[in-house]
């Protein structure tokens, strides 16, 4: 619980990543037995002037956390273990613009027989599912933020019948045909996490060593964004988290502090 | 003209073959509705990419599709057995391999009678009674084809309170005073016509619509010759 409401805090206070009205939508995937109408009032006693509210998903396996107004979100159900919502901003005078934000958390491919036929299974899944709230919502601003239990690199993320999930702006602007069909892009900000360790990053959100593999910090946690809001996301503002306020999230040796969770948190600021 | 099919067509049936995974869970879809009194419904919806083979059950309260939940999903390989059903609510026992149709049977037991399960399932009944739909004793199997509809809750713009709304395939923002004409059924909102009624709804700002390549045409050819006068 301390460690959230740090978190929690930190990032409203962080205009960098939340803008001068700090503006935070923050989502807790598998919170188990968190209680959230105390970390409601916890938040509203430590981070005064906003106005703090928590919700449970119907499955309970999201909590989402915010100072936005929770009035712009529109929930429907879960499909694929996500928790999709509409959320319309209101910039000035413009004309309100809905984001359809997928809270995402893939199956882990542990114990699976073969990673690589569940990543690419499940990601497209997901790929299906959010074309299809696409089309009903008719809207294709989509945001996908969470644990997608892969990494960049992995098939699920990259194929075209997949979630298609370009590392390059550029790339992803554009659409892909593989055999005479059009595969629309996702572009992946979290490519330049990648091996990137910084004095406040470490470079990957997971921690495993796994035998077979040379790779132990896994960047299992993205965010993805459709083409036309590439140019919403604020230049090296993906960021995996190492501290939440006072707390360190971080064993003196550098590993995960499993105590808050077995993943760090990871933040992107879009300008919308 | 007489029936031509022979009527000891399915005598030579031993009615001990296994059921298609896939009709196992047709079934279990039936049998929610059943069990509820019809306020939730299961759906089957068949998520293959060929060769492997996936089907997840969605439910959902009766006529509210914009509230469908997945529930479970059962991945095979090949369409046969061994299968992995993943429950995405139960944390403790989210995976489950099944070698066959007992232990897929047992599995999907275990899966309805948690309580995370039933307390789920409770919910998705409420949300059907607040909603105004009616319990019946026997259930209703049949699932009736229902439009997606959703509206969120208001918040405030330059234009004052709005929501955000999607339904029949087209999505904008309604006002407060809209929202309480249809809360009311105002005449100027809600109209009877025979058994149905007509609802007009002015929206907030611009209409968003989806729509395939031919009906685009359709528009485009109908908005020129309207441009054009007639």
């Amino acid at each position: 619980m301390d460690g959230v409401v740090a978190l929690a805090v930190a990032l409203a206070t962080d205009q960098d990543l939340s803008g001068p009205d700090g503006d935070v939508l923050l989502c807790l995937g598998e919170p188990g037995t968190l209680d959230v109408s105390q970390l409601q009032q916890q938040l509203n006693l430590q981070a005064t002037g906003h106005q703090w509210w928590c919700q449970r998903s119907l499955s309970q396996r999201f909590v989402t956390v915010g100072t936005i107004n929770q009035g712009t979100l529109s929930y429907s159900g879960e499909t694929c273990g996500c928790l999709p919502t509409t959320v319309s901003r209101v910039n000035g005078q413009n004309e309100i613009s809905p984001y359809e934000l997928w809270f995402v958390h893939l199956m882990s491919p542990m114990n699976s027989d073969d990673a690589s036929v569940l990543h690419t299974g499940v990601a497209r899944e997901l790929r299906e599912a959010v074309d299809e709230r696409e089309r009903v919502r008719s809207n294709s601003a989509t945001i996908a933020i969470g644990d997608f239990n892969m990494p960049p690199y992995s098939p699920g993320m990259t194929a075209p019948t997949t979630l298609n999930a370009a590392a390059c702006k550029t790339a992803a602007r554009g659409t892909r045909t593989v055999r005479a069909q059009k595969h629309n892009y996702f572009f992946n900000p979290m490519w330049e996490i990648l091996g990137s360790r910084r004095s406040d990053q470490q470079p990957g959100s997971f921690y495993k060593r796994y035998d077979n593999s040379a790779i132990f910090w896994h960047l299992y946690d993205q965010v993805l964004v459709r083409p036309e809001l590439v140019d919403s996301v604020v230049t090296g503002s993906a960021r995996v988290m190492t501290t939440a306020g006072a707390f360190n999230l971080l064993t003196s040796q550098g590993g995960i502090d499993t105590r808050f969770s077995d993943h760090l948190p990871i933040t992107i600021s879009l300008a919308i | 003209m007489e029936n031509l099919w022979p009527n000891d067509l399915l005598e030579e049936m031993s009615g001990a073959t296994p059921n298609a995974i896939e009709t196992i869970l047709e079934i279990q879809a039936i049998g929610l509705s059943t069990i509820t009194g019809g306020l939730v419904v299961g759906r089957v919806r068949d998520r293959s990419f060929r060769p492997a083979r996936a089907w997840s059950l969605y439910i959902e309260p009766v006529d509210q599709p914009s509230k469908a939940y997945e529930f479970l999903i059962i991945r095979s390989a090949d369409g046969g057995y061994p299968v992995v059903v993943e429950t995405y609510h139960l944390a403790d026992m989210r995976l489950k391999r099944c070698e066959s149709k007992a232990t897929l049977t047992k599995a999907l037991q275990k899966i309805f009678a948690e309580p995370s399960s039933k307390s789920l399932i409770r919910t998705l009944a409420e949300e059907a009674i607040a909603a105004g739909a009616v319990a019946r004793p026997e259930g209703d199997t049949k699932v009736q084809s229902a439009r997606p509809i959703e509206i969120g809750p208001l918040f405030n713009t330059t234009d004052g309170q709005v929501s955000s709304v999607s339904m029949f395939g087209i999505s904008g923002h309604i006002s407060d005073t809209t929202l309480e004409n249809l809360r009311d059924r105002n005449k100027r909102v809600v109209e009877p016509l025979n058994e149905s009624f007509v609802v007009t709804i002015p929206f907030v700002g611009t209409v968003k619509a989806t729509v395939s390549k031919e009906e685009l045409d359709v528009l485009v050819a109908q908005a020129t010759r309207s441009l054009k006068g007639y």
